[in-house]
Protein backbone atom coordinates (compact mmCIF):
# COMPACT_ATOMS: atom_id res chain seq x y z
CA UNK A 1 0.00 0.00 0.00
CA UNK A 2 1.38 3.82 -1.00
CA UNK A 3 2.13 6.56 1.92
CA UNK A 4 0.61 9.49 1.95
CA UNK A 5 3.55 12.04 0.13
CA UNK A 6 0.88 15.36 0.87
CA UNK A 7 -1.91 15.82 2.92
CA UNK A 8 -4.37 19.07 3.76
CA UNK A 9 -5.88 20.04 6.76
CA UNK A 10 -8.96 21.69 6.48
CA UNK A 11 -7.21 23.78 3.51
CA UNK A 12 -8.60 27.04 2.53
CA UNK A 13 -7.66 28.15 -1.10
CA UNK A 14 -7.77 31.95 -1.84
CA UNK A 15 -6.72 35.11 -2.17
CA UNK A 16 -8.09 37.88 -0.07
CA UNK A 17 -11.90 35.93 0.18
CA UNK A 18 -11.99 31.94 0.16
CA UNK A 19 -12.51 30.50 -3.09
CA UNK A 20 -12.20 26.56 -2.05
CA UNK A 21 -14.00 24.82 0.37
CA UNK A 22 -12.09 22.99 3.37
CA UNK A 23 -10.19 20.32 1.94
CA UNK A 24 -9.16 17.27 3.44
CA UNK A 25 -6.88 15.76 1.16
CA UNK A 26 -4.37 12.81 1.09
CA UNK A 27 -2.13 12.06 -1.51
CA UNK A 28 -0.30 8.81 -2.02
CA UNK A 29 2.94 8.12 -3.64
CA UNK A 30 2.70 7.52 -7.51
CA UNK A 31 -0.57 8.64 -7.15
CA UNK A 32 -2.49 10.94 -10.47
CA UNK A 33 -4.70 12.90 -9.81
CA UNK A 34 -6.94 15.30 -11.43
CA UNK A 35 -8.56 18.51 -10.30
CA UNK A 36 -12.16 19.29 -11.79
CA UNK A 37 -14.20 22.40 -11.64
CA UNK A 38 -16.01 24.84 -13.72
CA UNK A 39 -14.37 28.47 -13.81
CA UNK A 40 -13.48 30.30 -10.67
CA UNK A 41 -13.85 27.21 -8.47
CA UNK A 42 -10.28 27.25 -7.36
CA UNK A 43 -8.40 25.12 -9.79
CA UNK A 44 -5.47 27.02 -9.87
CA UNK A 45 -5.29 28.85 -6.73
CA UNK A 46 -5.28 25.43 -5.39
CA UNK A 47 -2.43 24.62 -7.09
CA UNK A 48 -0.19 27.47 -6.45
CA UNK A 49 -1.35 26.94 -2.41
CA UNK A 50 0.31 23.58 -2.85
CA UNK A 51 3.32 25.24 -4.64
CA UNK A 52 3.83 27.98 -2.74
CA UNK A 53 3.21 30.52 -4.34
CA UNK A 54 0.17 31.55 -2.47
CA UNK A 55 -0.24 31.43 1.62
CA UNK A 56 -2.89 29.16 2.07
CA UNK A 57 -6.29 31.51 2.72
CA UNK A 58 -7.14 28.84 6.18
CA UNK A 59 -5.44 25.12 6.92
CA UNK A 60 -2.44 23.68 6.53
CA UNK A 61 -0.39 21.74 3.91
CA UNK A 62 2.20 18.69 5.56
CA UNK A 63 4.47 17.73 2.41
CA UNK A 64 7.81 17.15 3.52
CA UNK A 65 9.35 17.07 -0.67
CA UNK A 66 10.04 19.16 -3.33
CA UNK A 67 7.41 20.18 -5.48
CA UNK A 68 7.92 21.37 -9.22
CA UNK A 69 5.06 23.41 -11.12
CA UNK A 70 4.18 23.62 -14.71
CA UNK A 71 2.21 27.15 -15.00
CA UNK A 72 -0.30 27.75 -18.22
CA UNK A 73 2.00 28.30 -20.72
CA UNK A 74 -0.24 30.68 -22.66
CA UNK A 75 -0.11 33.24 -20.37
CA UNK A 76 3.83 33.10 -20.14
CA UNK A 77 5.74 35.71 -21.81
CA UNK A 78 9.37 33.99 -21.68
CA UNK A 79 11.63 35.56 -24.02
CA UNK A 80 14.46 33.27 -23.48
CA UNK A 81 16.19 30.40 -25.06
CA UNK A 82 14.70 26.93 -24.62
CA UNK A 83 17.94 25.92 -22.84
CA UNK A 84 18.08 28.92 -20.40
CA UNK A 85 14.31 28.15 -19.43
CA UNK A 86 14.95 24.63 -18.61
CA UNK A 87 18.40 25.47 -16.83
CA UNK A 88 16.28 27.73 -14.30
CA UNK A 89 14.28 24.52 -13.00
CA UNK A 90 17.94 24.29 -10.97
CA UNK A 91 18.26 27.44 -9.75
CA UNK A 92 17.69 26.70 -6.03
CA UNK A 93 21.13 25.11 -6.09
CA UNK A 94 22.83 27.76 -7.55
CA UNK A 95 22.31 30.09 -4.55
CA UNK A 96 22.57 34.02 -4.80
CA UNK A 97 25.27 34.63 -6.90
CA UNK A 98 25.49 31.28 -8.43
CA UNK A 99 24.95 30.22 -12.28
CA UNK A 100 23.90 26.84 -14.17
CA UNK A 101 27.24 24.73 -14.35
CA UNK A 102 27.80 22.36 -17.34
CA UNK A 103 26.17 19.68 -15.44
CA UNK A 104 22.94 21.61 -15.26
CA UNK A 105 23.43 22.73 -18.82
CA UNK A 106 24.10 18.91 -20.17
CA UNK A 107 20.79 17.44 -17.92
CA UNK A 108 18.92 20.20 -19.71
CA UNK A 109 19.81 19.19 -23.01
CA UNK A 110 19.58 15.29 -22.43
CA UNK A 111 15.98 15.86 -20.89
CA UNK A 112 14.70 18.34 -24.05
CA UNK A 113 16.72 15.24 -25.98
CA UNK A 114 14.09 13.15 -24.20
CA UNK A 115 11.32 14.95 -24.77
CA UNK A 116 12.06 14.96 -28.87
CA UNK A 117 13.31 19.15 -28.61
CA UNK A 118 16.66 18.94 -29.85
CA UNK A 119 16.61 20.99 -32.49
CA UNK A 120 14.64 23.70 -30.47
CA UNK A 121 17.70 23.79 -27.97
CA UNK A 122 18.64 27.00 -28.89
CA UNK A 123 15.45 28.59 -30.47
CA UNK A 124 13.60 31.40 -28.37
CA UNK A 125 10.81 30.21 -25.96
CA UNK A 126 8.35 32.55 -27.56
CA UNK A 127 8.42 30.87 -30.87
CA UNK A 128 7.92 27.60 -29.46
CA UNK A 129 4.06 25.74 -30.79
CA UNK A 130 1.74 25.13 -27.52
CA UNK A 131 2.66 21.43 -27.21
CA UNK A 132 6.50 22.22 -27.34
CA UNK A 133 5.93 25.34 -24.59
CA UNK A 134 4.36 22.59 -22.42
CA UNK A 135 7.24 20.24 -22.94
CA UNK A 136 10.17 22.90 -21.98
CA UNK A 137 8.14 23.47 -18.77
CA UNK A 138 7.50 20.22 -17.71
CA UNK A 139 11.41 19.67 -18.23
CA UNK A 140 12.10 22.66 -16.25
CA UNK A 141 9.96 21.49 -13.62
CA UNK A 142 11.95 17.90 -13.77
CA UNK A 143 15.05 19.78 -13.17
CA UNK A 144 13.79 20.75 -10.07
CA UNK A 145 14.51 17.12 -8.80
CA UNK A 146 10.58 17.60 -7.46
CA UNK A 147 8.76 14.02 -6.30
CA UNK A 148 5.24 16.20 -7.02
CA UNK A 149 4.91 17.53 -10.04
CA UNK A 150 1.77 20.07 -10.43
CA UNK A 151 0.61 21.03 -13.39
CA UNK A 152 -2.15 23.92 -13.81
CA UNK A 153 -4.20 22.99 -17.13
CA UNK A 154 -1.21 21.13 -18.94
CA UNK A 155 -3.65 20.10 -22.02
CA UNK A 156 -5.63 23.58 -22.24
CA UNK A 157 -4.89 25.10 -25.71
CA UNK A 158 -3.33 21.90 -27.57
CA UNK A 159 -4.23 19.95 -30.56
CA UNK A 160 -5.53 15.97 -29.66
CA UNK A 161 -2.76 14.95 -30.91
CA UNK A 162 -0.31 17.12 -28.21
CA UNK A 163 -3.10 16.36 -25.63
CA UNK A 164 -2.64 12.42 -25.65
CA UNK A 165 1.15 13.44 -25.95
CA UNK A 166 1.03 14.98 -22.63
CA UNK A 167 -1.13 12.54 -20.85
CA UNK A 168 0.95 9.66 -22.25
CA UNK A 169 4.22 11.61 -21.02
CA UNK A 170 2.80 12.66 -17.24
CA UNK A 171 1.79 8.62 -16.90
CA UNK A 172 5.09 7.79 -18.28
CA UNK A 173 6.47 10.11 -15.75
CA UNK A 174 4.80 8.91 -12.84
CA UNK A 175 6.27 5.19 -13.49
CA UNK A 176 9.85 6.15 -15.01
CA UNK A 177 10.50 9.44 -12.54
CA UNK A 178 8.33 7.90 -9.38
CA UNK A 179 6.13 10.93 -9.94
CA UNK A 180 3.22 12.12 -8.56
CA UNK A 181 1.29 13.99 -10.65
CA UNK A 182 -1.41 16.89 -9.32
CA UNK A 183 -3.00 18.27 -12.70
CA UNK A 184 -6.02 20.59 -13.16
CA UNK A 185 -8.09 20.27 -15.96
CA UNK A 186 -11.83 21.01 -17.77
CA UNK A 187 -11.60 17.58 -19.88
CA UNK A 188 -13.07 15.02 -17.44
CA UNK A 189 -11.95 12.47 -20.01
CA UNK A 190 -8.36 13.24 -19.56
CA UNK A 191 -9.03 12.64 -15.97
CA UNK A 192 -10.43 9.26 -16.93
CA UNK A 193 -7.13 8.08 -19.25
CA UNK A 194 -4.55 9.64 -16.99
CA UNK A 195 -5.71 9.71 -13.25
CA UNK A 196 -6.56 7.35 -10.41
CA UNK A 197 -7.56 10.02 -7.97
CA UNK A 198 -9.92 12.47 -8.67
CA UNK A 199 -10.73 15.97 -6.59
CA UNK A 200 -14.47 17.35 -8.00
CA UNK A 201 -14.67 21.14 -6.57
CA UNK A 202 -17.63 22.40 -6.03
CA UNK A 203 -18.91 25.65 -4.34
CA UNK A 204 -19.48 24.88 -1.31
CA UNK A 205 -18.53 20.93 -0.92
CA UNK A 206 -15.55 18.89 -2.96
CA UNK A 207 -15.79 15.01 -3.84
CA UNK A 208 -12.64 13.49 -3.58
CA UNK A 209 -11.55 9.75 -3.82
CA UNK A 210 -10.54 7.30 -6.71
CA UNK A 211 -11.14 8.37 -10.60
CA UNK A 212 -13.54 4.62 -11.23
CA UNK A 213 -15.75 5.74 -7.93
CA UNK A 214 -15.65 9.37 -8.19
CA UNK A 215 -15.75 10.02 -12.01
CA UNK A 216 -19.50 9.35 -12.83
CA UNK A 217 -22.37 10.56 -15.32
CA UNK A 218 -23.96 12.28 -12.24
CA UNK A 219 -21.33 13.56 -10.13
CA UNK A 220 -20.17 15.41 -13.55
CA UNK A 221 -23.49 16.43 -14.95
CA UNK A 222 -24.06 17.67 -11.13
CA UNK A 223 -20.54 19.98 -11.63
CA UNK A 224 -20.86 21.31 -15.03
CA UNK A 225 -24.67 21.48 -14.82
CA UNK A 226 -24.84 19.23 -18.24
CA UNK A 227 -25.43 15.64 -19.24
CA UNK A 228 -22.08 13.70 -19.57
CA UNK A 229 -22.22 10.27 -20.69
CA UNK A 230 -19.86 7.65 -19.98
CA UNK A 231 -18.90 4.74 -22.49
CA UNK A 232 -16.65 1.99 -23.62
CA UNK A 233 -14.67 2.64 -27.14
CA UNK A 234 -12.28 0.06 -28.23
CA UNK A 235 -11.69 -1.23 -24.87
CA UNK A 236 -11.52 2.32 -23.28
CA UNK A 237 -13.34 3.88 -21.17
CA UNK A 238 -14.49 7.66 -22.36
CA UNK A 239 -16.49 10.37 -21.15
CA UNK A 240 -17.82 12.99 -22.49
CA UNK A 241 -20.48 16.04 -22.77
CA UNK A 242 -24.02 15.92 -24.40
CA UNK A 243 -24.52 19.09 -25.77
CA UNK A 244 -28.29 20.35 -25.98
CA UNK A 245 -29.67 23.78 -27.52
CA UNK A 246 -31.15 26.27 -25.11
CA UNK B 1 37.19 50.77 -25.05
CA UNK B 2 41.05 51.26 -24.61
CA UNK B 3 40.90 52.47 -28.22
CA UNK B 4 38.31 55.27 -27.49
CA UNK B 5 39.45 56.55 -24.42
CA UNK B 6 42.62 56.89 -25.34
CA UNK B 7 41.10 59.13 -28.66
CA UNK B 8 38.84 60.99 -26.17
CA UNK B 9 42.61 61.69 -24.37
CA UNK B 10 43.25 63.42 -27.74
CA UNK B 11 40.21 65.52 -27.76
CA UNK B 12 40.03 68.79 -26.28
CA UNK B 13 40.32 72.68 -27.03
CA UNK B 14 43.59 72.74 -25.86
CA UNK B 15 45.30 70.68 -28.50
CA UNK B 16 48.15 68.10 -27.58
CA UNK B 17 49.81 65.41 -30.14
CA UNK B 18 49.72 62.12 -29.78
CA UNK B 19 53.32 61.61 -29.70
CA UNK B 20 53.10 63.76 -26.35
CA UNK B 21 49.95 61.91 -25.55
CA UNK B 22 51.75 58.41 -25.25
CA UNK B 23 54.84 60.32 -23.80
CA UNK B 24 53.00 61.71 -21.14
CA UNK B 25 51.20 58.26 -20.12
CA UNK B 26 54.41 56.07 -20.47
CA UNK B 27 55.93 58.96 -17.96
CA UNK B 28 53.41 59.82 -15.30
CA UNK B 29 56.19 60.88 -12.76
CA UNK B 30 58.47 62.44 -14.93
CA UNK B 31 59.79 65.86 -13.54
CA UNK B 32 60.99 67.58 -16.61
CA UNK B 33 61.10 71.22 -16.72
CA UNK B 34 59.98 71.86 -19.87
CA UNK B 35 56.96 74.64 -19.13
CA UNK B 36 54.71 73.30 -22.04
CA UNK B 37 55.42 69.48 -21.16
CA UNK B 38 54.39 70.04 -17.36
CA UNK B 39 51.09 71.95 -18.83
CA UNK B 40 50.45 69.22 -21.31
CA UNK B 41 51.08 66.73 -18.26
CA UNK B 42 48.61 68.34 -15.56
CA UNK B 43 45.76 68.49 -18.52
CA UNK B 44 46.37 65.16 -19.36
CA UNK B 45 46.74 63.66 -15.60
CA UNK B 46 44.55 66.09 -14.18
CA UNK B 47 41.53 66.95 -16.28
CA UNK B 48 41.72 64.62 -18.91
CA UNK B 49 42.01 61.25 -17.46
CA UNK B 50 39.78 61.56 -14.74
CA UNK B 51 36.92 63.37 -16.96
CA UNK B 52 36.97 60.77 -19.13
CA UNK B 53 37.14 57.69 -16.71
CA UNK B 54 34.19 59.75 -14.49
CA UNK B 55 32.16 59.63 -18.12
CA UNK B 56 33.10 55.65 -18.62
CA UNK B 57 31.89 55.21 -14.95
CA UNK B 58 29.03 57.42 -14.79
CA UNK B 59 27.47 56.02 -18.19
CA UNK B 60 28.45 52.24 -17.32
CA UNK B 61 26.45 52.54 -13.92
CA UNK B 62 23.03 54.08 -15.57
CA UNK B 63 23.03 51.63 -18.54
CA UNK B 64 23.55 48.86 -15.76
CA UNK B 65 21.39 49.65 -13.68
CA UNK B 66 18.69 50.27 -16.51
CA UNK B 67 19.53 46.94 -17.92
CA UNK B 68 18.85 45.49 -14.31
CA UNK B 69 15.82 47.52 -13.10
CA UNK B 70 14.05 46.47 -16.95
CA UNK B 71 14.37 42.84 -16.24
CA UNK B 72 13.37 43.13 -12.48
CA UNK B 73 10.25 45.11 -13.15
CA UNK B 74 9.57 43.15 -16.18
CA UNK B 75 9.34 46.26 -18.42
CA UNK B 76 11.28 47.61 -21.34
CA UNK B 77 10.35 51.13 -20.24
CA UNK B 78 11.67 51.24 -16.96
CA UNK B 79 15.11 53.29 -16.42
CA UNK B 80 16.73 54.71 -13.05
CA UNK B 81 14.96 57.51 -12.83
CA UNK B 82 11.49 55.41 -12.00
CA UNK B 83 12.29 54.07 -7.94
CA UNK B 84 12.41 58.35 -7.42
CA UNK B 85 16.09 57.84 -6.07
CA UNK B 86 17.54 60.43 -9.44
CA UNK B 87 15.10 62.86 -8.51
CA UNK B 88 15.67 62.54 -4.47
CA UNK B 89 19.71 62.62 -5.11
CA UNK B 90 18.78 65.88 -7.22
CA UNK B 91 17.21 67.72 -4.66
CA UNK B 92 19.93 67.04 -1.86
CA UNK B 93 22.38 68.37 -4.43
CA UNK B 94 20.58 71.65 -5.42
CA UNK B 95 19.83 72.03 -1.69
CA UNK B 96 23.38 71.54 -0.90
CA UNK B 97 24.02 73.96 -3.73
CA UNK B 98 21.68 76.52 -2.55
CA UNK B 99 22.75 76.26 1.33
CA UNK B 100 26.72 76.61 -0.04
CA UNK B 101 27.83 73.56 0.96
CA UNK B 102 30.95 72.10 -0.26
CA UNK B 103 31.47 69.75 -2.92
CA UNK B 104 31.53 66.91 -0.23
CA UNK B 105 28.31 68.00 1.46
CA UNK B 106 26.96 68.33 -2.10
CA UNK B 107 27.99 64.54 -2.41
CA UNK B 108 26.63 63.58 1.02
CA UNK B 109 23.59 65.28 0.89
CA UNK B 110 22.71 64.04 -2.44
CA UNK B 111 23.54 60.20 -1.90
CA UNK B 112 21.54 60.19 1.80
CA UNK B 113 18.46 61.15 0.27
CA UNK B 114 18.55 58.80 -2.73
CA UNK B 115 19.20 55.78 0.14
CA UNK B 116 16.78 57.22 2.06
CA UNK B 117 14.12 57.41 -0.28
CA UNK B 118 14.94 53.97 -1.17
CA UNK B 119 14.36 53.25 2.57
CA UNK B 120 10.79 55.41 2.99
CA UNK B 121 9.54 53.20 0.22
CA UNK B 122 10.87 50.06 1.99
CA UNK B 123 8.81 51.40 4.99
CA UNK B 124 5.85 52.30 3.42
CA UNK B 125 4.92 49.10 1.49
CA UNK B 126 6.12 47.45 4.34
CA UNK B 127 2.99 49.53 5.99
CA UNK B 128 0.78 49.23 3.70
CA UNK B 129 1.34 45.52 3.56
CA UNK B 130 2.49 45.45 0.13
CA UNK B 131 4.92 43.66 -1.97
CA UNK B 132 3.81 43.79 -5.03
CA UNK B 133 6.33 45.79 -7.86
CA UNK B 134 3.67 47.55 -9.41
CA UNK B 135 2.97 49.29 -6.45
CA UNK B 136 6.92 50.23 -5.94
CA UNK B 137 6.89 51.74 -9.41
CA UNK B 138 4.29 53.88 -8.73
CA UNK B 139 5.56 54.94 -5.26
CA UNK B 140 8.58 55.85 -7.08
CA UNK B 141 7.02 58.20 -9.80
CA UNK B 142 4.93 59.80 -6.90
CA UNK B 143 8.11 60.27 -5.24
CA UNK B 144 9.79 61.52 -8.76
CA UNK B 145 7.07 63.83 -9.24
CA UNK B 146 7.39 65.10 -5.37
CA UNK B 147 10.97 65.71 -5.37
CA UNK B 148 10.91 67.23 -9.06
CA UNK B 149 8.73 69.94 -7.28
CA UNK B 150 10.88 70.56 -4.58
CA UNK B 151 13.81 71.04 -7.25
CA UNK B 152 11.91 73.43 -8.81
CA UNK B 153 11.21 75.39 -5.54
CA UNK B 154 14.89 75.29 -5.28
CA UNK B 155 15.45 77.02 -8.33
CA UNK B 156 13.16 79.61 -7.98
CA UNK B 157 14.11 80.26 -4.59
CA UNK B 158 17.95 80.73 -5.84
CA UNK B 159 19.81 83.30 -6.73
CA UNK B 160 19.77 84.13 -10.33
CA UNK B 161 22.93 85.58 -10.86
CA UNK B 162 25.04 83.10 -9.18
CA UNK B 163 23.06 80.02 -7.33
CA UNK B 164 20.62 79.11 -10.29
CA UNK B 165 23.17 78.78 -12.92
CA UNK B 166 25.26 76.23 -11.37
CA UNK B 167 22.40 74.48 -10.21
CA UNK B 168 20.87 74.31 -13.79
CA UNK B 169 24.48 72.93 -14.59
CA UNK B 170 24.83 70.71 -12.05
CA UNK B 171 21.15 69.36 -12.91
CA UNK B 172 21.59 68.77 -16.35
CA UNK B 173 24.68 66.75 -16.07
CA UNK B 174 28.34 67.71 -16.41
CA UNK B 175 31.78 65.95 -16.06
CA UNK B 176 33.26 69.47 -16.03
CA UNK B 177 34.58 69.28 -12.58
CA UNK B 178 36.41 65.66 -12.30
CA UNK B 179 38.76 65.45 -10.38
CA UNK B 180 40.69 62.06 -8.61
CA UNK B 181 38.48 62.21 -5.76
CA UNK B 182 35.55 62.18 -7.79
CA UNK B 183 36.37 59.38 -9.84
CA UNK B 184 37.40 57.28 -6.71
CA UNK B 185 34.10 58.39 -5.28
CA UNK B 186 32.30 56.74 -7.91
CA UNK B 187 34.34 54.12 -9.68
CA UNK B 188 35.27 52.31 -6.35
CA UNK B 189 31.58 51.37 -5.43
CA UNK B 190 30.82 51.02 -9.18
CA UNK B 191 32.75 48.61 -10.15
CA UNK B 192 32.00 46.78 -6.82
CA UNK B 193 28.30 46.72 -7.12
CA UNK B 194 28.56 46.01 -10.83
CA UNK B 195 30.38 43.09 -10.29
CA UNK B 196 27.95 41.99 -7.87
CA UNK B 197 25.11 42.97 -9.72
CA UNK B 198 26.56 40.80 -12.78
CA UNK B 199 27.16 38.02 -10.26
CA UNK B 200 23.32 38.08 -10.01
CA UNK B 201 22.38 37.98 -13.29
CA UNK B 202 21.17 34.57 -13.41
CA UNK B 203 18.43 35.53 -10.67
CA UNK B 204 17.60 38.31 -12.63
CA UNK B 205 16.49 36.25 -15.57
CA UNK B 206 14.39 34.12 -13.50
CA UNK B 207 12.72 37.34 -11.52
CA UNK B 208 12.48 38.35 -14.95
CA UNK B 209 9.60 35.87 -15.38
CA UNK B 210 7.41 37.02 -13.00
CA UNK B 211 6.64 36.73 -9.35
CA UNK B 212 4.47 33.37 -9.64
CA UNK B 213 7.39 31.82 -11.83
CA UNK B 214 10.23 33.11 -9.22
CA UNK B 215 8.17 31.49 -6.59
CA UNK B 216 7.54 28.12 -7.86
CA UNK B 217 10.97 27.61 -8.76
CA UNK B 218 12.10 28.36 -5.44
CA UNK B 219 13.21 31.91 -5.42
CA UNK B 220 12.71 34.43 -2.51
CA UNK B 221 11.30 36.88 -4.78
CA UNK B 222 10.83 39.95 -2.43
CA UNK B 223 14.65 39.07 -0.45
CA UNK B 224 15.93 39.71 -4.34
CA UNK B 225 14.37 42.36 -5.39
CA UNK B 226 15.39 44.35 -2.54
CA UNK B 227 18.79 43.48 -2.54
CA UNK B 228 18.86 44.33 -6.44
CA UNK B 229 17.35 47.62 -5.39
CA UNK B 230 19.49 48.73 -2.63
CA UNK B 231 22.36 47.98 -5.23
CA UNK B 232 20.90 49.57 -7.52
CA UNK B 233 20.59 53.20 -5.52
CA UNK B 234 23.53 52.67 -4.44
CA UNK B 235 25.65 53.54 -7.66
CA UNK B 236 22.37 55.63 -8.84
CA UNK B 237 22.86 58.63 -5.90
CA UNK B 238 26.22 57.85 -6.18
CA UNK B 239 26.19 58.77 -9.86
CA UNK B 240 24.00 61.42 -9.38
CA UNK B 241 25.70 63.46 -6.68
CA UNK B 242 29.20 63.64 -8.49
CA UNK B 243 27.70 64.06 -12.11
CA UNK B 244 24.30 65.70 -12.12
CA UNK B 245 20.77 63.86 -13.36
CA UNK B 246 21.76 62.43 -16.80
CA UNK B 247 19.06 60.76 -18.82
CA UNK B 248 18.37 58.33 -21.54
CA UNK B 249 21.31 56.71 -21.18
CA UNK B 250 20.06 53.75 -18.68
CA UNK B 251 16.39 53.22 -21.03
CA UNK B 252 18.62 53.34 -24.73
CA UNK B 253 21.43 51.53 -23.99
CA UNK B 254 19.86 48.47 -22.55
CA UNK B 255 18.06 48.00 -25.70
CA UNK B 256 21.09 48.43 -27.47
CA UNK B 257 22.51 45.56 -25.84
CA UNK B 258 19.68 43.44 -25.95
CA UNK B 259 19.99 43.97 -30.09
CA UNK B 260 23.26 42.96 -29.70
CA UNK B 261 23.34 39.47 -27.10
CA UNK B 262 19.74 38.98 -26.45
CA UNK B 263 17.85 38.77 -23.56
CA UNK B 264 19.90 36.56 -21.35
CA UNK B 265 21.51 39.06 -18.16
CA UNK B 266 24.39 37.05 -18.45
CA UNK B 267 25.62 38.42 -21.54
CA UNK B 268 22.90 41.57 -21.65
CA UNK B 269 24.49 43.39 -17.93
CA UNK B 270 28.42 43.19 -19.04
CA UNK B 271 27.61 44.47 -22.69
CA UNK B 272 25.16 46.58 -21.16
CA UNK B 273 28.06 47.69 -18.86
CA UNK B 274 30.37 48.33 -21.58
CA UNK B 275 28.41 49.68 -24.14
CA UNK B 276 26.90 52.77 -21.18
CA UNK B 277 30.70 53.61 -20.50
CA UNK B 278 32.11 53.77 -24.13
CA UNK B 279 28.61 56.01 -25.07
CA UNK B 280 28.75 58.62 -22.44
CA UNK B 281 32.47 58.78 -23.18
CA UNK B 282 31.49 59.81 -26.65
CA UNK B 283 28.97 62.14 -25.36
CA UNK B 284 31.32 63.81 -22.90
CA UNK B 285 33.78 64.38 -26.10
CA UNK B 286 31.26 65.59 -28.00
CA UNK B 287 29.60 68.14 -24.95
CA UNK B 288 33.71 69.74 -24.57
CA UNK B 289 34.39 69.61 -28.17
CA UNK B 290 30.82 71.09 -30.00
CA UNK B 291 30.89 75.02 -28.20
CA UNK B 292 33.29 77.00 -27.08
CA UNK B 293 30.83 76.71 -23.72
CA UNK B 294 30.45 73.37 -22.36
CA UNK B 295 26.72 71.83 -23.11
CA UNK B 296 25.48 70.12 -20.54
CA UNK B 297 25.43 66.00 -20.68
CA UNK B 298 22.17 65.37 -20.18
CA UNK B 299 21.30 67.52 -22.97
CA UNK B 300 23.03 65.70 -25.51
CA UNK B 301 22.27 62.29 -24.31
CA UNK B 302 18.53 63.22 -24.92
CA UNK B 303 18.66 65.11 -28.29
CA UNK B 304 20.70 61.54 -29.20
CA UNK B 305 18.95 59.56 -27.21
CA UNK B 306 15.83 60.16 -28.22
CA UNK B 307 15.75 59.17 -31.66
CA UNK B 308 17.60 56.44 -30.93
CA UNK B 309 15.31 55.30 -28.62
CA UNK B 310 12.67 55.14 -31.70
CA UNK B 311 15.36 53.25 -34.08
CA UNK B 312 16.07 50.73 -31.51
CA UNK B 313 12.40 49.97 -30.97
CA UNK B 314 11.63 50.26 -34.78
CA UNK B 315 14.69 47.84 -34.73
CA UNK B 316 12.85 45.40 -31.93
CA UNK B 317 9.53 45.33 -33.70
CA UNK B 318 11.05 44.14 -36.94
CA UNK B 319 13.22 41.47 -35.19
CA UNK B 320 10.22 40.28 -33.47
CA UNK B 321 8.08 40.39 -36.63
Amino acid sequence: MSSPILTTHELICGYKIDITPPLDLVVNHHDIVAILGVNGRGKSTLLKTLMGIIPPFAGKIDCVCQCGFVPQNFSLNIDYQVWEVVVMGRSKQWGLFGKPNEETKQLAYETLTNFGLKEHIHRPFSLLSGGQKQLVLIARALLTQCEILLLDEPTTALDLHNQQKILNLLTSLAIQHNLTIIFSTHDPAHAMYAANQVLLLQENNYQYGKTEQFLTESNLSQLYHISMKKITLENSLTIFPIYHSE
Amino acid sequence: MIGLALFSLFLGHYSITVSEIFNILSQPFSKKQDYSFIIHQQIIWQVRIPRILLAFFAGASLALCGAVLQGLFYNPLVDPHVIGVTSSSAFGGTLAILLNLSTFGLLGLSFSFGLSTLLFIFVLLKGLKQNNLLILILVGLILSGFFSALVSLMQYLADTEEKLPSIVFWLLGSFATANWNKLIILAVPTSLVSWLLIRLSWRINILSLGDNEAKSLGVSVLFSCWLILILCTFIISIQVAVSGCIGWIGLIIPHAARLIVGKNHQYLLPIAFWLGGGFMMITNDIARLINSAEIPIGIITAVIGAPCFVLLLRQQIFSRS
